[in-house]
């Protein structure tokens, strides 16, 4: 398996609760009791990674859905599950090639 | 087969709670916590027992080995989860467990759970509480509640956020308090929330007694618990309680370190994250989940601000009450 054959794919970590209020979201680490708000974007992320979907799959929902840009949209979500993977609310596993 | 020496059933509105242990002075500490009155034999028998159990020698139990571990304070206080149940561990001195299709909180651990009134009630007892709580449809939120004309206002905070210090400044305005530390949430029928008292003494730092000149002589009769000090407030102030309360707004406040407070709106996610960060201690992610929308509703039925609180004492409860203005 190459590096380039092996993507990816975020998954809600085990201790991670999430609630939406208005258009806002909170999600939590019950474990350390780190939290982290999230916009409406941000919210619609958190509900699209479940474990299945590279991040790609992911960006290309959001295009579906949202009127943005490509590139800046992807570099956002990189961002964000790098903010969230350090905060312990996602995990990354390895796509099975 | 453990014999039961003392007994104590307690009344919280259609809830009984059966109080049991081995030791009489354990069943007499957690009636002098709750305030509440004896349960009448025509109440509801749905019932939550709290069982305490004191060992001669300290045996961590035997299921501990396939509980996992939620939380450390690294000093030998833990949390754990067994089958989907919260679990408290003192190493060395005590467990307690709520078993949840039970409807039991059990605690056992050596003597010193009878001679330490901090370490059963805080430590033990009040950590797993708010879980078994949820049982019945109430939402203990861990923030400090004071009703101004039948409204509330809520300041949810972390421990050392300075509620209690907001509660006292509050109460000697002429606020009611509901409660300092745990209001219990409940959705009505028609879908209205309010809050509600869960009797329990207050309990302060000593160096916040140092801000009120009514409370200097409260060191002199107050029972120590741990780090603070616990008392009833109605012995300074009067009748001071209110047994439930409509939340209009709720206040997350943080200490300033400045002579001034300021108050300012804040997000919703603000506040909800807030109460959902005071839910979590002692409750595992399953727990939580089915209390989380029910929060979530809450937080949007309220306008949300957040404090930075100062030491201007005097002035403190207006800038509150401004908030409940056109509510």
């Amino acid at each position: 398996v190459t590096a380039q054959m092996t993507q990816r794919i975020p998954l809600h970590d085990r201790a991670a609760v999430a609630q939406r209020v208005n258009d806002e979201a909170v999600v939590l680490n019950t474990r350390t009791e780190g939290y982290f708000s999230l916009n409406e974007v941000g919210a619609r992320v958190w509900d699209l990674v479940d474990g299945n979907r590279e991040v790609p799959a992911i960006v290309a929902t959001l295009l579906d859905e949202y009127d943005v840009e490509a590139a800046a949209l992807r570099t956002d979500v990189d961002e964000l599950l790098a903010d969230l993977a350090r905060h312990e609310l996602i995990s990354w596993v390895d796509a099975r090639a | 087969v453990n014999a039961t020496n003392a007994l104590l059933t307690l009344q919280f509105r259609g809830l009984k709670l059966i109080i049991a242990s081995n030791v009489g002075r354990c069943v007499a500490i957690i009636g002098d916590l709750l305030a509440l009155p004896p349960a009448s034999i025509s109440c509801d028998t749905d019932a939550l027992r709290i069982e305490v159990h004191v060992r001669c020698r300290w045996n961590a139990p035997e299921w501990l080995d396939g509980a996992s571990s939620l939380w450390s304070n690294g000093r030998g206080y833990h949390l754990y989860r067994i089958h989907g149940d919260p679990v408290v561990l003192v190493d060395g001195v005590a467990w307690a467990r709520f078993h949840r299709a039970a409807r039991c909180l059990r605690i056992e651990g050596t003597a010193q759970v009878a001679d330490d009134e901090f370490l059963l009630t805080q430590a033990l007892l009040s950590t797993l509480l708010p879980s078994a709580l949820r049982l019945w449809s109430w939402l203990p939120l861990h923030a400090c509640a004071v009703d101004w004309d039948g409204r509330a206002i809520l300041l949810p905070a972390a421990s050392g956020s300075g509620k209690s210090t907001l509660a006292l400044a509050l109460v000697r305005a002429g606020f009611r308090l509901v409660s300092e530390d745990m209001p219990l949430l409940k959705r009505d029928a028609d879908g209205t929330f309010r809050v509600y008292r869960f009797p329990e003494h207050n309990r302060v730092l000593p160096a916040t007694l140092d801000f009120f000149p009514e409370l200097q002589g409260v060191s002199s009769w107050a029972t120590p618990s741990g780090p603070k000090l616990l008392f009833d407030l109605s012995k300074v102030y009067g009748d001071c309680f209110v047994e439930e309360s409509r939340p209009a707004v709720i206040v997350t406040p943080r200490i300033a370190h400045a002579p001034v407070s300021a108050v300012r709106p804040a997000p919703a996610a603000a506040a909800l994250a807030e109460l959902m960060t005071g839910m979590a201690f002692g409750s595992t992610g399953e727990t939580m989940a089915d209390a989380l929308p029910t929060l979530a509703a809450f937080v949007a039925s309220c306008r949300t601000y957040a404090l930075d609180t100062g030491t201007d004492f005097d002035r403190l409860p207006h800038l509150l009450r401004d908030l409940l203005a056109g509510s």
